[in-house]
């Protein structure tokens, strides 16, 4: 739906008004997905109410390994120095890679960069000086025989495949070694150019999670065990299942809710699980737009490359302190002061002392108005233009990232002429949004929460003055008001829409669904379990993992 | 057989900049073609090829639509450096203007994928968004390639960093399934006339290399994914289904280039030599610090798209001189001041009538003249590769300052074996802008009955472009 079609729901009464996102079932047919959904409600609840018996379940699908899979699947099959192709960027959709991997195939240029990375990462492994020759063991001086070089497809494959092979694939791959080695009078040769074959085969490529009937409950699917292996593997490190983990889908651990939770603990207690929970975090916190900033250099000169680079690095760097090395009160991202800087950074926030030009951790004073992530210069720097802010970009982050809200897209009549007075204020200059009521039916749902960051500027340094005039950054939050940034985080930490969104995120990126939130039941219950940890990031994923959503899929 | 021009028309025309010698190639052989060197020696006519020049950001409308309408239009100051680049380029070139895109109303995206698919955008939270169905370059591959090796040919100096397939891809096989351009010009070498490649046996300048096992080894591993692929393709259910089948559909075209190239292709050009003017900061968005390179890096490409379409490796290109959006930095020097930053920007910033945002355009569109100089110097048949070709140049919006999705600018280049007159201008009343498209697209396939979906669907062309 678009933006024209919200003014009728606006002076219908509908829910398309006001800032905070409801959680209440609309009624709204769409199902999520990839098209904009029917208002700027978050839950279009489907066919079932809330108080439906049996849950949504997300469908079962097919999903290409993302390009940060793909590298860590490599490295841990043959070497952290195995060489590292450069592959097609993914498609990101609900803002996380991993839901795009759904979408994503194999298109020509793909399959010809495969195809090159899977052929040098076998020649680095298994050609002539090759680091993984000796995991054939079986291999006399002059090479792999055949009953050898059979054994090692048959281990060295369950490892890429992510499962046992069947006959046909053991056969493949054998003929591959035998022409090979005749070709090449070296059998070795034979073994490279298979694990080639391997390396950029859909099975290594694609991770199938097709289910089977679950035998409990034949009205729905249950991920099949190596199926479950490669779910728990990429959601909690982001990479192929390790050998326990091959070792527990054999056993059928993986289908049993003990045997689950058992290997959800061990992988995140892992350092992996932090890492890969950071990179969850950089996605859900859009990160990756830093790299795309482009500033006035007149306009700011402390902005340079290698500032965009530490405000990237302070915000990663907060994230993983308050996520695993205080608290670990998700919350605590919100509300607080501290953070993180070098000499540049402290520059921008006006912090006195910093000498160093790594970062080493400050704290900001106790009545500061920058506080939180909204407070940092990635957020405030990248969601802005060249030399202006941006409310409107602002406040779409907060109300898509961290409320999980849908703006729709301007319809193809707006007329989306910026009017270029350097004499309004930013405040005013969005009176014409607010004004013109086809721009308004989204606007006020971005701009007022984009407001409360007035007092930082286009790279986030603080301010008091835009235009010759006070900044002034109150509004309110669903009838909450607010003075500046200070109001609005208090305001957001208490939400119950911030906890559920970080919910209704970790639950996406997880299962690959965009509508894995369709379900209130489950999000409901998995935010019980979230607010009642402490709001620990680590154990909310170890519920995930455990939950129905993650196990099971709704039967076409 | 024609042969009274003997040697003249077996000139080898050699390159341009810097010395560097990159060939155009021979014209199809004499005894390939009919008495009047006009068409194939078994009487079809030379295929005809179609491409997509793609630039971001607009023009400044005012500076860049004819006054006069109808033929022999008068040049304006931002269509002058496309036709001024070679004597006689104007008969190739018509306008059409007046046409406006519809559709989504996500501002550059919206219109690029209006005029480049005709259907509308899938985009969410993170995802500027991809088209809803394939590109017409995509379409005109499935209706012109025949057996080319390549169904076809993406080139670009310059991509956008943000998420969302519309803005990184000019092609689309369909919603997220972006055919991307290479940027490396000397990967664009290595797929045509590189080491394995269909090209490779072409005869040229450089030594055939020695027969060696790769081509039967890397035939060898695909041999054993595709069947993978089939395996796996009746093992997800139908929604999967297609993208397993795209990634199967993939490993067969290459395959499909592995075997050897047929006599005809061979004998039909000269194989050029590898672009060794372009270095890794001619690469990629190496380019996104500076348009110095711009020129050079643009003809190199141009150069090997034209051989790519003589040697009939492929007759479908799209060219992505600057994505939707882009934001490429043009020099300080340019545009005076010592002003450096993104083209982007500056369409949003400067005030008045933006007279370095008319400067701009204006370099970019003498890029587009090297281009359209070199494929009119490139001989085919009777004429040239410009002849033999109905090539489109597009945009993301007209006016860049507020992304005006109306009157967008476009141009239909070539005379595509005969069916476009050239040197026309039609202004349109806020029609479609897939209707310029499919003139554009049917002049080399006339078969094609429609473009575009929805609002955007036309079955009509602008006729007093055709002949």
């Amino acid at each position: 739906m678009q933006c024209k079609q919200c003014v009728v729901l606006l002076l219908l009464g509908s829910a398309c008004s006001g800032v905070v996102i409801s959680q209440e079932a609309t009624g709204d047919s769409s199902t999520g997905g990839k098209s904009a959904a029917g208002n700027t409600t978050v839950i279009a609840a489907g066919g079932g109410a809330s108080g439906a018996a049996s849950p949504v379940l997300p469908a079962a699908g097919v999903f290409r390994l993302t390009s940060e899979q793909y590298r860590n699947s490599l490295r841990d099959l043959l070497g952290d120095s195995a060489p590292l192709q450069t592959i097609e960027r993914d498609i990101v959709v609900k803002g996380f890679a991993s839901v795009g991997a759904g979408t994503a195939g194999v298109a020509e240029s793909a399959a010809e960069s495969f195809e090159t990375g899977a052929s040098a990462a076998a020649a680095f492994a298994f050609g002539t000086k090759g680091s993984k020759r000796s995991l054939l063991t079986c291999a006399g001086t002059s090479g792999p025989d055949e009953t050898c070089a059979k054994g090692f497809l048959k281990t060295f494959g369950r490892k890429v495949f992510r499962r046992p092979l069947v006959a046909t694939e053991e056969a493949s791959l054998l003929k591959v070694w035998k022409d090979v080695s005749a070709l090449e009078k070296d059998p070795w040769r034979g073994v490279e150019i298979a694990v080639s074959a391997m390396l950029q085969s859909p099975n290594f490529l694609f991770r199938a999670q097709e289910g089977e009937p679950d035998p409990a409950n034949p009205s729905r699917k249950r991920y099949k065990s190596f199926e479950m292996a490669d779910r728990l593997s990429f959601f909690l490190w982001n990479t192929t299942p390790d050998e326990a983990l091959l070792a527990a889908a054999e056993a059928g651990d993986l289908l049993t809710p003990s045997g689950l939770q058992a290997q959800a603990k061990r992988l995140s207690a892992s350092p992996r699980a932090r890492v890969a929970l950071g990179a969850f975090m950089a996605e859900k916190l859009d990160l990756a737009s830093i790299d795309l900033i482009s500033k006035d250099a007149k306009t700011f000169p402390l902005y340079t490359p290698a500032l965009a680079a530490t405000m990237k690095a302070e915000t990663q760097r907060l994230v993983d302190y308050v996520l695993f090395e205080n608290n670990g009160d998700f919350m605590d991202l919100i509300d607080t002061r501290t953070t993180f800087v070098n000499k540049a950074l402290a520059a921008v926030y006006k912090i006195p002392n910093i000498t160093s030009d790594t970062l080493v951790q400050t704290t900001l004073p106790a009545d500061s108005v920058r506080l939180g992530i909204l407070g940092q210069a990635s957020f405030l720097a990248s969601k802005a233009h060249i030399v202006k802010t941006s409310p409107t970009l602002r406040g779409k982050f907060v109300v898509e990232r961290l409320l999980c809200g849908e703006i729709p897209a301007p319809d193809a009549s707006v007329d989306t002429l910026i009017p270029n007075d350097p004499n309004l204020s930013m405040r005013d200059f969005l009176e014409a949004h607010r004004k013109n009521p086809v721009c308004a039916s989204c606007h006020k749902l971005m701009d007022p929460i984009g407001v409360a960051l007035e007092n930082f500027d286009g790279i986030g340094a603080f301010r008091t003055q835009d235009a010759g005039r006070t900044v002034d950054a109150s509004g309110d939050l669903d009838g909450q008001p607010y003075k500046d940034l200070r109001g609005l985080a208090a305001l957001l930490r208490k939400s119950p829409e911030v906890s559920a969104c970080v919910v209704k995120d970790l639950l996406r990126y997880a299962t690959g669904d965009a509508s894995a939130e369709q379900d209130p039941l489950t999000i409901e219950k998995l935010t019980k379990t979230f607010e009642s940890n402490g709001r620990q990031l680590a154990v909310l994923a170890s519920a995930v993992a455990s939950s129905d959503a993650f196990r099971f899929a709704s039967n076409p | 057989m024609n042969r009274n021009n003997g040697f003249s028309r077996r000139t080898i025309l050699r390159g341009f900049l810097q010395g560097s010698a990159i060939q155009l190639a021979l014209p199809p052989l004499e005894e390939m073609l009919n008495f009047h060197g006009d068409a194939m020696a078994d009487g079809t006519a030379i295929p005809r090829k179609f491409g997509v020049w793609y630039f971001g950001n607009g023009v400044r409308a005012e500076r860049w639509t004819p006054a006069n309408v109808g033929a022999n239009w008068t040049v304006t100051d931002e269509l002058a450096p496309v036709v001024n680049a070679a004597p006689g380029l104007k008969d190739y070139v018509s306008v059409i203007s007046g046409m406006d895109a519809k559709g989504d109303g996500y501002v550059h995206a919206g219109p690029a994928s209006a005029a480049l698919t005709g259907t509308g955008l899938n985009h969410s939270v993170g995802d500027n968004g991809t088209p809803q169905g394939p590109s017409i370059d995509v379409l005109l591959a499935g209706l012109i390639g025949g057996n080319t090796p390549f169904g076809g040919v993406h080139s670009g100096l310059y991509n956008f960093l943000a998420n969302g397939s519309v803005y990184h891809a000019i092609s689309h096989k369909g919603p997220d399934a972006p055919n991307y351009p290479e940027l490396d010009a000397r990967k664009i070498y290595n797929r045509l006339f590189g080491a394995g490649s269909p090209g490779e046996k072409i005869g040229g300048m450089a030594p055939v290399p020695v027969a060696n096992n790769t081509i039967a080894l890397r035939r060898s591993a695909l041999d054993a994914v595709l069947s993978d692929c089939n395996a796996l393709k009746s093992n997800v259910s139908a929604a999967s289904r297609q993208r397993i089948e795209q990634h199967c559909e993939s490993i067969r075209s290459i395959e499909k280039r592995l075997v050897d190239v047929p006599a005809t292709v061979m004998a039909a050009c000269i194989k050029p030599m590898s672009p060794t003017n372009i270095t890794d900061a001619k690469a990629g968005n190496a380019l996104y610090g500076s348009s110095a390179a711009f020129k050079e890096v643009n003809q190199t490409m141009s150069q090997l798209l034209a051989h790519a379409m003589i040697c009939d490796l492929t007759r479908v290109f799209t060219h992505c001189y600057t994505n939707p959006a882009a934001h490429w930095n043009y020099d300080a020097n340019l545009v005076g001041g010592g002003v450096p930053g993104s083209f982007h920007e500056l369409t949003h910033r400067e005030g008045g009538d933006q007279p370095n945002v008319h400067k701009a355009v204006v370099q970019q569109m003498g890029h587009l003249g090297d281009t359209l100089k070199i494929f009119k110097d490139t001989p085919l048949g009777a004429g040239n590769l410009l002849d033999h070709m109905s090539m489109m140049v597009t945009s993301d919006c007209s006016r860049g300052q507020n992304h005006d999705p109306k009157d967008m600018p476009f141009l239909v280049i070539g005379k595509a074996g005969g069916a476009l007159k050239g040197n026309m201008h039609f202004r349109g009343t806020g029609e479609s802008i897939t209707k310029a498209t499919l003139t554009a697209a049917r002049a080399a396939a006339p078969g094609l009955a429609s473009f575009g979906e929805g609002n955007q669907r036309v079955t009509d062309v602008v006729t007093s472009l055709m002949t």
